[in-house]
């Protein structure tokens, strides 16, 4: 029986059945039973007539019947039989019964089909058969069956040559939420869209008649008949891939890849992302971006990472709109989002949106699943070193729903067990964060979410110090439906990173040093269909920086730490976009965008004043000058420019170009190869420029065996001006003068990344290579300094050749293989070239900056993902993640160092994984 | 498994993931590159003392002690801000000293050299310090080793920025008594008079000590570690001496030498900076682009010695085992 009713479940979507089978041509019934089963019921039923029953036995396994009818119609006998029980049934043309528990099935065609259209058999409209499981009542369609046509906009005898647009939104069928990203699109001629944020969508087709195909990850890729006479809505549903239940086909963006204008948009789901092994076995959301083609990091413990030579810092990191400053735990070992809310992540290499702005190399959006509308669910996990913790459920059904996530490390009380000879006795690490997100749709047009984020991190690296730091974030967003043609999202919220590090351990020199940045929005972006042929995207955003750039404050009584504070920082930074998508004709499609971004520094503070042309330094100061509080100091502004355009050559294949320049207003100050606890930010000023960035690139993309497989080259050339570098010996932290320790720098980087990807089948995965460089120059003569006297140098993280392999093979339904295999040149170190004799130690004599590299980066590491039964009606539904990081056991080099050791200079290598290391951890879902 | 099974397999597997940490010598195969920098190292003393210069070259890496060659034959002087003239003599090969110059403090000094090669250097003017005398030394044993500390304070609050250095001496005995000697090729039994067991050993600083009491609200500089050593060493078997010598910088003397020891000393921590160029206060005459390594300063010195007894510590492992 289990068997058939899966069948029936595919077949509901693909044939048409009607409901209210005609009553009067069935054969009619007597029964007499008492406290029969429903496999009674049915026999006898079937027994009497020549009706198929079809049902999911265990569903009905608590029901007796006890029924006494004389020549009823099948129909009443079954209402008889399910009065008062949660059990429903349906009849269709073909003497089928189908009996379904808590779902009714609907059996009259949606509002706008006239009833009429039912009865006759002659109605080239299939008759259709649809789940209620979206009770509201709409004027427009909710589609929920392929082969219906449906007709959109006033129906006229003829159908008008031209174009009319189409808009409407894509939900879950599970639990009515948007589906973010869902290509929409015609494939003759080649026309389509993608769903926003709030799964709107609005596509201008030719009039007449289209076959509409519908594509998101992991749900069930659909397409709707239309026949366009004019503008008008049409609402869509796609069902959920069950992975407890089907085959799971994770179809990705394929046809998009050769189809959307923009280039270098990487998309992961949280699906892909489970399926990349990492340390720990936890799912990492920013090791699997990392994974990526273009992104690149200078240790495999390093908080940021970096995108196409941008650095750390130039990434806007979006968790549902809020910025999250710190994305990492523990320093760069964990990645501070709970992969149980995740739904999926997308990074914008290349072509950046003109609604983003203020980071000059990628874009990295994180959006977390909406909570469940219907009922309550959750999942655990428990790993050797964090658990996690999710809950969603419904506050109001089909309205309202919340999602909550917890992450936790418990590792003090190991280091507690430790032998006191281990010397990491005193160690601690502990983190947490928390997620929390809210929804409410307050009518079909208007939706309400607020998000809330909070993490924090107490460490103290086995020093004396104690390092904190955490990220809180809250961010409120209201999507609007104005009119087809109009839609907006309005958000306000505020961000904050602050971190507060301590020492007590010399009474004398106790102190607590703390920074913090908080950052207040609010933002309107606006799409808008004009015509067949453009769509504008528009907004404007306006953000308030406050900044305590730093204090160091005597911590307990006996202490003799002088208070430092530094006067705070503000600054708004506001701009205006506008953007055009316009489709020239089928094949080519350019978008185009402008954003104007304005930066004004904000009094009170007190601003030191050098002499022209000389370099800033102490005792080149002039003055100090005092803005009043309020009083614009100093205001940076331009034009900010986005372009891109696709030709599709064939519908397999697609050219794209791109250029867009950027600026940046805010810059993370940091010496350190990785990023450290003690670094901080620092606004523009009216002594330090904003960052500016132009990147140009040119893309070629390919799909061949029916989009199941994706290659893609892109090559890309960026340059950057004011990018921050620092002096010799500079001091970055609690300097009241920093501009005299940074010096402006350019920049240029350029590469090409070669993918092939294979998103379906038992065995998926991608390949990826990439080449790439980083160069920066320093050749102010007013610096004071200049770098490897005034050469281009390589970045920290320049790494030439790149190359990763992701793979996973589905072994069955329930165990799958993952691969991950990465390798990259090793990163430049700056290495002595001499040495000599000083203080009683020979000292080493360094050379040019970066001129010479630490050996290769090589990694493998395998995952078993083993899941449990798969059994339906189960309380939880468990799996199990094993595996090995870095199974070959290389010892890659994380840091190189020289050292005078006894009089004489020693390099050494310092690696974190030496060996392979195996990870456990499981997962249960309720 | 059991609960404990489970518990001791996750303490493993933290354990683990700390002890995977491994430290490697790292030897890479570098393009040799001639330096032959000058290296001037030493401090204008203005009191009673000795202004002791030493001028070496930069050699490539890899190079021992005995490579190391002194730049001999050069013309050294100290010069006052009015026309006073110190010149110093070459006390040993590339050794330049005077004694008890009785220089002024606050009053500006610099350096001027002329090598045999006939090339001019000059350092910038800098204001002679005054040095405030040491508090104390003081000792506490610390991970079953002897952690030793200087403390100094300035009621002027005016030095802020503190050079140390030291040497050390230690008194211990030979395993076993030099009953014989070796005269005119044959062993001859010492007499008891010549019986030699007690033997001093003598080392100094390596490592550059600095410290600053510049965040502070006033001048002290408490409890600062100069250096350790580490249990069952030889220095503490019978009796250790410790004398520390003290120097005042200026906060730019001090950010040069802070920076060398950052680059040259560093532990390799994660977030340690990465090493930067070396910018002292000595210049070439002739072509100001030439890397000169050396910070001159002026100051007078103050010094203390300890003597640490064994009896005065705990149990020390320190015993008289052949180690051969």
């Amino acid at each position: 029986m289990n068997c058939r009713i899966l069948l029936i479940l595919l077949g509901l979507l693909c044939f048409g059945f009607t409901g209210q089978a005609q009553t009067s041509s069935t054969p009619l019934i007597t029964l007499d039973i008492k406290n029969a089963t429903l496999d009674k019921l049915v026999q006898e039923l079937e027994a009497q007539t020549h009706y198929r029953f079809y049902y999911q036995a265990t569903d009905f396994d608590s029901l007796r019947v006890s029924l006494q009818v004389n020549k009823k119609p099948l129909a009443d006998v079954l209402t008889e039989a399910f009065r008062n029980t949660p059990y429903n049934f349906a009849i269709d043309e073909q003497r089928h019964v189908f009996l379904l528990k808590n779902q009714e099935i609907k059996t009259t065609l949606p509002n706008r089909v006239p009833a009429t259209d039912q009865t006759k058999p002659s109605n080239p409209v299939p008759s259709q058969l649809a789940l209620r499981q979206n009770a509201a009542p709409t004027n427009t369609p909710t589609a929920a069956l392929e082969n219906k046509l449906y007709e959109i906009g006033i129906k006229t005898a003829a159908v008008k040559a031209g174009k009319a647009t189409l808009s409407g939104t894509i939900q879950s069928a599970k639990n009515n939420s948007p589906v973010i990203g869902a290509a929409v699109f015609v494939e003759n001629p080649l026309i389509g869209t993608t769903s926003n944020e709030n799964g709107f969508f609005s596509i201008t087709l030719p009039t007449g008649r289209h076959v509409l195909h519908i594509k998101s990850t992991g749900l069930k890729t659909t397409k709707r008949q239309l026949m366009l006479y004019a503008d008008g809505q049409l609402n869509i549903q796609l069902q959920d891939q069950s992975q407890t239940l089907n085959e799971v086909l994770v179809v990705g963006e394929n046809t998009s890849n050769i189809k959307r204008v923009q280039m270098g948009i990487e998309r992961m789901d949280i699906k892909t992302i489970r399926q990349v092994p990492t340390l720990f076995g936890e799912a990492d959301i920013l090791r699997a971006v990392l994974t990526l083609p273009g992104v690149k990091t200078v240790g495999e413990a390093s908080t940021g990472f970096n995108v196409r030579g941008g650095a750390t810092d130039q990434n806007l990191i979006l968790f549902n709109g809020a910025t999250i400053y710190n994305p990492s735990h523990f320093f760069g070992f964990f990645s501070a989002f709970n992969p149980e809310v995740v739904k999926d992540v997308e990074l914008y290499k290349s072509s950046i949106p003109a609604k983003y702005g203020g980071r000059l190399s990628s874009v990295l959006e994180i959006n977390s699943r909406e909570g469940n509308k219907q009922k309550f669910t959750g999942s655990a996990g428990i790993g050797l070193l964090t658990s996690r913790l999710h809950v969603e459920g419904p506050i109001k059904k089909d309205q309202t729903s919340f999602i909550l996530g917890g992450r936790t490390t418990y590792s003090n009380w190991i280091f507690d067990l430790l032998p006191d000879k281990s010397n990491l006795k005193n160690t601690r690490a502990s983190f947490y964060d928390l997620n929390l997100q809210v929804n409410h749709e307050v009518n079909e047009n208007n939706h309400l979410s607020l998000t809330g984020y909070y993490s924090q991190d107490q460490s103290n690296l086995n020093t004396d110090t104690l390092f904190n730091y955490g990220n809180r974030n809250i961010v409120l967003k209201w999507a609007r439906t104005f009119n087809k043609r109009l839609f907006g999202t309005f958000t306000t919220g505020q961000d904050r990173y602050q971190y507060d590090n301590y020492s007590e351990v010399n009474p004398v020199n106790a102190f607590r040093m703390a920074f913090g940045i908080k950052q207040a929005y609010l933002k309107g972006d606006f799409v808008y269909t004009l015509n067949p042929k453009h769509t504008l995207n528009f907004g404007l955003n306006t953000l308030y920086y406050q900044l305590q750039p730093g204090s160091f404050k005597p911590l307990g009584t006996e202490s003799l730490i002088v208070p430092l504070v530094l006067q705070p920082e503000q600054a708004l930074e506001s701009a205006l976009y506008l953007g055009d998508k316009y489709e020239v004709s089928p094949e080519l499609s350019l978008d185009f965008g402008l954003r104007y971004s304005l930066f004004n520094y904000l009094g009170p503070q007190a601003v030191n004043t050098y002499a022209p042309n000389l370099p800033k330094e102490e005792n080149n100061q002039l003055d100090s000058v005092f803005y009043k509080s309020g009083k614009i100091i100093k205001t940076y502004h331009g034009p900010e420019w986005r372009f891109a355009a696709r030709y599709a050559l064939t519908e397999k294949f697609s050219v794209k170009l791109g250029y867009n320049t950027m600026r940046q207003y805010i810059h993370q100050l940091s010496n350190t190869t990785a990023i450290a606890p003690t670094d901080v930010y620092k606004l523009s000023d009216a002594n330090i420029r904003p960052q500016f960035g132009s990147q140009v690139s040119l893309g070629l993309y390919r799909n061949f065996r029916a989009n199941s497989i994706e290659t893609s080259v892109e090559v890309y050339y960026k340059r950057l001006r004011d990018y921050l570098d620092y002096k010799s010996g500079a001091l970055l932290v609690l300097n009241p003068h920093l501009e005299t320790d940074v010096i402006n720098t350019g920049g240029k980087a350029y590469g090409a990344e070669f993918m092939v990807k294979k998103l379906s089948g038992k065995l998926n995965g991608w390949v990826s290579y990439t080449y790439s460089r980083t160069l920066l120059r320093m050749n102010d003569p007013n610096a004071g300094e200049i770098i490897n006297n005034g050469n281009y140098y390589p970045a920290n993280f320049d790494k030439p050749h790149d190359f990763t392999l992701i793979s996973n093979y589905r072994l069955s339904h329930r165990v799958s293989f993952s691969t991950n295999v990465t390798y990259s040149t090793g990163r430049p170190i700056t290495i002595p070239i001499g040495t000599f004799y000083y203080a009683g130690s020979f000292r080493t004599l360094y050379g040019d900056r970066n001129s010479y590299r630490i050996p290769d980066y090589f990694r493998t590491d395998l995952s078993l993902n083993i899941e449990g039964n798969h059994k339906l009606k189960q309380l939880t539904h468990n799996s199990w993640t094993v595996g090995v990081y870095n199974v070959t056991g290389r010892k890659n080099p994380y840091s190189t160092y020289f050292t005078s050791e006894k009089g004489v200079i020693n390099g050494y290598k310092l690696t974190i994984f030496a060996q392979a290391l195996p990870f456990v951890n499981y997962n249960i879902k309720f | 498994m059991t609960k404990r099974g489970f518990f001791y397999l996750i303490s493993g597997v933290w354990l683990s993931f700390w002890l995977l940490a491994c430290k490697e010598r790292f030897e890479p195969n570098l393009p040799e590159q001639a330096t032959g920098y000058l290296v001037v190292e030493g401090l204008i003393i203005t009191g009673p003392g000795q202004t002791k210069f030493k001028l070496t070259r930069s050699l490539p890496l890899g190079a021992t002690r005995n490579s190391i060659v002194p730049e001999t034959r050069a013309l050294l002087q100290i010069e006052g801000e009015g026309s006073n003239i110190f010149p110093l003599a070459e006390k040993g090969p590339g050794l330049y000293a005077a004694d008890n110059l009785s220089l002024t403090n606050g009053q500006q000094y610099r350096l001027r050299i002329k090598t045999a090669a006939g090339k001019e250097y000059i350092s910038d003017f800098t204001e002679a310090k005054k040095t405030p005398p040491i508090d104390s030394i003081t000792w506490q044993q610390e991970n079953s080793g002897i952690q030793i500390f200087v403390n100094t304070h300035n009621p002027q609050n005016n030095t802020r920025y503190y050079q140390w250095d030291y040497e050390e001496t230690w008194e211990y005995y030979s395993l076993s008594d030099t009953d014989f000697k070796y005269e005119d090729g044959r062993v001859v039994e010492r007499a008891p008079s010549e019986h030699t067991y007690r033997c001093w050993g003598k080392g100094g600083s390596v490592n550059l000590l600095l410290g600053s009491s510049a965040k502070l609200s006033q001048d002290v500089i408490y409890q600062q570690p100069l250096t350790y050593i580490p249990p069952t060493s030889i220095k503490l078997s019978y009796q250790y001496s410790i004398r520390v010598k003290q120097y005042a910088l200026t906060r730019m003397a001090y950010e040069y030498l802070q920076l060398m020891r950052k680059n040259t000393e560093t532990t390799g921590s994660f977030f340690d900076p990465q090493p930067s160029e070396l910018k002292g206060n000595i210049r070439s005459v002739s072509d100001p682009a030439e890397p000169v390594i050396g910070y001159v300063s002026a100051c007078d010195v103050t010094e203390k010695r300890i003597f640490i007894q064994r009896r005065e510590i705990g149990d020390w492992d320190y015993t008289l085992i052949c180690q051969s």
